[in-house]
Formats: C-alpha cells, sequence, structure tokens
C-alpha cells in the first residue's frame, strides 16, 4: 500500500532523515518508533505532504506522492492526525468532522450524517454541539482521530495519539484502533509509549538519527542489540 | 427550538417592512442616514467573507471599492454606459485583482499582519497610480454627470432625491446577506471556517485552502466594487483618496469588528449602531462643540471594544448559549 524508497530530508545542511526505506502492507499495524529526535515526526510530515523530500520517493497505492499537497494526499486516502492535537476551536465537534467529511461529501447533509456515523465511533455523540474548545484531552483525542476518519481514509498515520493520556484512557484508544484496524484500515503510528507499540503492531521501524536500525515483529526488536543500544545506550 | 425559529422568522419580517417603508414617512436627512448605514452594512459583508469568514484582515478593501467606482464611473462620462452594466465590468475587474492578491499573498503563504500590510500597500499604491492617470482625472478624481432630467433617470442609475438611491442598496445589502448566510452553511462556508482556525488541519483533512482563500478574496473583491459604483452614483464625485485610500478601508472593516466579525448578522449590526452615532454626533455636536463628536465616537468604539471583544452579535450569542445552559441546568435538578 506504501511504499518508501531512499527517503531523505536535510534541513540547512542537517540531515533529518537518511536513507529511509520500508514498505506498509494493506491491513497492517505498523509502529515507527526511536528516540527523541530521531525522524520520526519529519518522516510523517514528508508522507502526509507537509513537507517535500529531499530525495527519495514515496509511494501510495502505486502512485507517486512526494510533492503533493496536504490536501491531495488526504483525497488520495492518507489521513494523519497530529501530535498536539489541532482542533477547530470555534466550530462545534460536529462541525470539526463534518470537515473530514466533506471530502468525500460535498453535500452538507450528507457530510453531517457521514461525520455522525463517525462520532459514534469514536464515542463523542453526545459532545457533538460541544466547540472544539472546550474538550478534555481525551476527547480532543479521540475528535483528532474522529476527524481523520471522516475523511475515509486507507492508511491512517497516527503521531502520538497517546501522548499525555492516563492509563485507563491509552487503553480505550488502544481498543478504538484495534477495531478500526479489523475493520480495515492500515494504520501507522508514531508512539513513545512501548506499551502501545507492543500491543498493537504487526511489525516495528526503529530510527536513530535518521536512519532504520531495525525492523521486525514488536518481540525480534524488543531483543535487537542495535535498537537496545540506541534507547540504552542514552539518557533516554 | 421551534418557537425560536419562528420568533426570529417574524423579527426578520418585522425588519424588512420597517426597512423597506422608511422612505414613506421619514425625512431626507432620515433617508440619508439609512443610506449610508445600508452602505457601510453592504461594505461589511462583502469584507466578512474574506476577513471575518476566512480570517484573512484586508486593510486594503478599498482597493475594490476604488476599482469599481473607477471603472463604472469612467465607462459612464466617457462612453455613455449605463452604470447598471458598468458595475459589472467593475466586479470582473476587481475580480481579477482579488484573484490577484489573493494568489500573490496565500500562494506565498503570507498571514495576518503580513496579509494586511500587503493590501494596504496595494490600496496605497492604487492612490498614487490613479494620482497620476490623467485619463481618469488624476488627483482631481471624477464627476459623475447629472443627466439633468425631471425624476432623475432610473435607468443610469440617477434618482430624483434620496428614496431611489435607498431602495437600490437595500436590496444590494438583502441580496449580500442572503450570500452571505448561504455560503456559510455549505461546505466551502465551513472550509473558510476552518481555514481561520486551524489551516494546519484544515489542509490535513482535505481542504484545498490556498483554492478556498483566493476564492473568498474574489467574492469579496467582486461585492466590494459593486458597492463602489453604488458609492460614486450616490455622491456623485470621487477621487483617488475617497475611494482608494485608507478611510474607506478601515470604515469597512470597522463596522464589522464592532458588529461580530465571522458572523452573518455582525456587519449589518455594526453599521446600524455606529453610523448613527457618527452622523448625529456630527449634527447635534459638529457645530457647537467641534471635534467632539469624533471624541464622542472613538468612546463609544472603545467601550464596544473592551467589553464586547467579540462584537455585539458575539456578545448575545454568548448572553443566549449562558441562558440556554442555565435553563437545561435548571430542568435536570427539577427531574433529580
Amino acid at each position: 500500500m506504501l511504499e518508501v524508497t531512499n527517503l531523505r530530508k536535510d534541513f540547512d545542511g542537517l540531515t533529518a532523515v537518511h536513507d529511509l526505506s520500508f514498505n506498509v502492507e494493506t491491513g497492517q499495524i505498523v509502529g515507527l518508533i526511536g528516540p527523541n529526535g530521531a525522524g520520526k515526526t519529519t518522516t510523517f510530515a514528508m508522507l502526509a505532504g507537509f513537507l517535500t523530500p529531499t530525495s527519495g520517493e514515496i509511494r501510495f497505492h502505486d502512485k507517486r506522492i512526494n510533492g503533493l499537497k496536504p490536501h491531495q494526499v488526504c483525497k488520495l486516502g492518507m489521513a494523519r492526525t497530529f501530535q498536539i492535537v489541532q482542533p477547530f476551536p470555534d466550530m462545534t465537534v460536529l462541525e470539526n468532522t463534518m470537515i473530514g467529511a466533506y471530502v468525500r461529501h460535498p453535500n452538507t447533509a450528507d457530510a453531517r450524517r457521514k461525520a455522525m456515523e463517525v462520532l459514534e465511533r469514536v464515542n463523542l455523540v453526545h459532545k457533538a454541539d460541544t466547540l472544539g474548545r472546550n474538550l478534555t484531552l481525551l476527547e480532543l483525542k479521540r475528535l483528532e482521530i474522529g476527524k481523520a476518519l471522516a475523511t475515509e481514509p486507507g492508511l491512517l498515520l497516527l503521531d502520538e495519539v497517546a501522548a499525555g493520556l492516563k492509563d485507563a484512557e491509552v487503553d480505550n484508544i488502544l481498543v478504538l484502533v484495534r477495531q478500526l484496524n479489523e475493520e480495515g484500515i492500515t494504520f501507522l503510528i508514531v508512539e513513545h509509549l512501548m506499551k502501545v507499540i507492543m500491543n498493537l503492531s504487526h511489525s516495528v521501524i526503529v530510527l536513530d538519527f535518521g536512519q532504520m536500525i531495525a525492523q521486525g515483529t514488536p518481540q525480534e526488536i524488543s531483543r535487537n542489540p542495535a535498537v537496545l543500544a540506541a534507547y540504552l545506550g542514552k539518557e533516554e | 427550538m421551534k418557537t425560536r425559529f419562528r420568533n426570529s422568522f417574524i423579527l426578520l419580517a418585522v425588519i424588512l417592512l420597517a426597512a423597506f417603508t422608511l422612505p414613506f414617512f421619514a425625512g431626507e436627512y432620515i433617508i440619508h442616514i439609512g443610506v449610508l448605514v445600508l452602505f457601510y452594512a453592504y461594505m461589511a459583508v462583502a469584507w466578512n467573507i474574506l476577513g471575518g469568514y476566512a480570517g484573512q484582515h484586508s486593510l486594503g478593501h478599498a482597493l475594490f471599492m476604488g476599482i469599481g467606482a473607477y471603472t463604472s464611473t469612467y465607462l459612464f462620462t466617457r462612453m455613455g454606459l449605463t452604470p447598471w452594466l458598468g458595475m459589472w465590468v467593475g466586479g470582473a475587474l476587481a475580480g481579477l485583482t482579488g484573484w490577484f492578491v489573493g494568489y500573490l499573498c496565500f500562494r506565498y503563504g503570507l498571514k495576518g499582519p503580513y496579509f494586511a500590510l500587503v493590501t494596504i500597500a496595494m490600496a496605497e499604491a492604487a492612490v498614487y497610480i490613479v494620482n497620476n492617470m490623467s485619463a481618469v482625472g488624476g488627483a482631481q478624481g471624477l464627476e459623475v454627470a447629472w443627466v439633468g432630467r425631471e425624476g432623475g433617470a432610473p435607468l443610469l442609475m440617477q434618482f430624483d432625491g434620496k428614496g431611489g438611491y435607498y431602495y437600490v442598496i437595500l436590496v444590494m445589502t438583502v441580496l449580500s446577506v442572503w450570500l452571505s448566510s448561504w455560503l456559510i452553511k455549505r461546505r466551502f462556508g465551513y472550509q473558510l471556517v476552518s481555514v481561520r482556525e486551524n489551516e494546519d488541519a484544515a489542509e490535513a483533512l482535505g481542504v484545498d485552502t490556498l483554492r478556498v482563500k483566493i476564492q473568498a478574496s474574489i467574492i469579496s473583491a467582486i461585492m466590494t466594487a459593486l458597492g463602489g459604483t453604488f458609492f460614486a452614483q450616490y455622491f456623485t464625485y470621487i477621487n483617488p483618496r475617497n475611494v482608494f485610500g485608507e478611510g474607506p478601508s478601515v470604515q469597512i472593516l470597522l463596522f464589522a469588528i464592532i458588529g461580530g466579525l465571522g458572523t452573518v448578522w455582525g456587519p449589518v449590526v455594526g453599521a446600524l449602531v455606529l453610523v448613527p452615532v457618527a452622523e448625529l454626533s456630527r449634527s447635534w455636536l459638529g457645530g457647537s462643540f467641534a471635534g467632539a463628536h469624533i471624541l464622542l465616537y472613538g468612546t463609544v468604539m472603545v467601550l464596544v471594544m473592551l467589553f464586547m471583544p467579540n462584537g455585539i452579535v458575539g456578545l448575545y450569542e454568548k448572553i443566549r448559549a449562558q441562558l440556554k445552559s442555565r435553563s437545561s441546568n435548571d430542568g435536570k435538578s427539577e427531574a433529580s
């Protein structure tokens, strides 16, 4: 579904991502981990069209997508959430979600119906008329997923969707992601919480200093010496 | 819910009835104030589509007003084309200019104060360009020749007395409010608001933010230019400063801000409150205490900004939301 080949991103002489290649197969949940500054968020930004790669190629459904704008990538069926939640603060939860739904449903009545369906999925129907600015963090995280879901993506990129949540709330999100995956959505997730990665991922990619240092199942990764060195050899 | 809908419908009908019958019982001076209220309401509604809905605060909207005023007046005085047609030529030119300004700014990611500065610069540049264009009268401006027929010349947008102008601008204002309220309930309107609220998030959710901002700029520019033609016909004289200058640029957006940015009725309410304050205070105080009317006008404006940061309509909606949540809380306590 997603093929990344020799991806590279330089910022003024600093190489944030270097020679990164990996694939995401349909139906999988792939985890992307690494210490702070390893290039995870930069990679995400390139996949979703927010940054243009310096070199390399990103193919989605066999179509080259580097250089496309975020809204074009979204229309092709790849949606993302943001590490720091990005609600539309003065719009209601329903309206927030409708913005995503409009991608496939130009008519307002259809978009509203689709958005309500999604709100049911992410458990926010009772908040439909609440303004984005008045939500709790857990609700905002759910809204973040809901907005992206409303665009009806085949591949959903989640950027630290569990960060800042309490334990029970994290479980809450885990259940949701697993359900959505069973319904056919493919996931690529960046996450600091090992619990999330180990629980969800079919396959894990480990980045360090912008390079991939390991790839495998969660079990393989947790025993990989290079990964242990990257994490334990530093203050992290 | 139903009664509220019915109430606002009745309120709207009463306001429309009052607005349409005003010339039958009011004197020329009151009708003149009515024309000013409606003109500024119309201009603020037009500005609000780009500045309020999409949150792109143009401080140079006089650019479009001037293009409208000068185009139709030039075509009328030099070629005899009726302003009823000339206004659309002006609208088309302004639309093109709106596209150009929008493309130039938004393509390169100009936002907030940077966008505002470019719009000021564009309007100010237009003042100097037109000042030096002898074909349109240079700094002396253009006079709209009165055709001088008994009863005016409605086909040339010239009326005997102020009533005719009043109805022209009333219809324009009603149509603009209708357009504005129609837009905001559709995908385009929601997308504009999403751009204002969080541009990155909007883009990530499939909103072509560049395109909708440019579209808003074009629509707003065309509407503003049509208003410019009306201004020229009503005051029968234009010069670079009074149609392209910073005066009209600032006035237009003041009404939208005071009334309630990004709301359908805010621009209308703003003009309805501020224009009479300005006009009446000038006629009452202007003679005996020179300058006092500006002081009063300024004071009203500062008070509104201090106590109603979201404008008059914003305050009204806040109060209504509070009353609503209080009454629903009452309902809960009774139930338990």
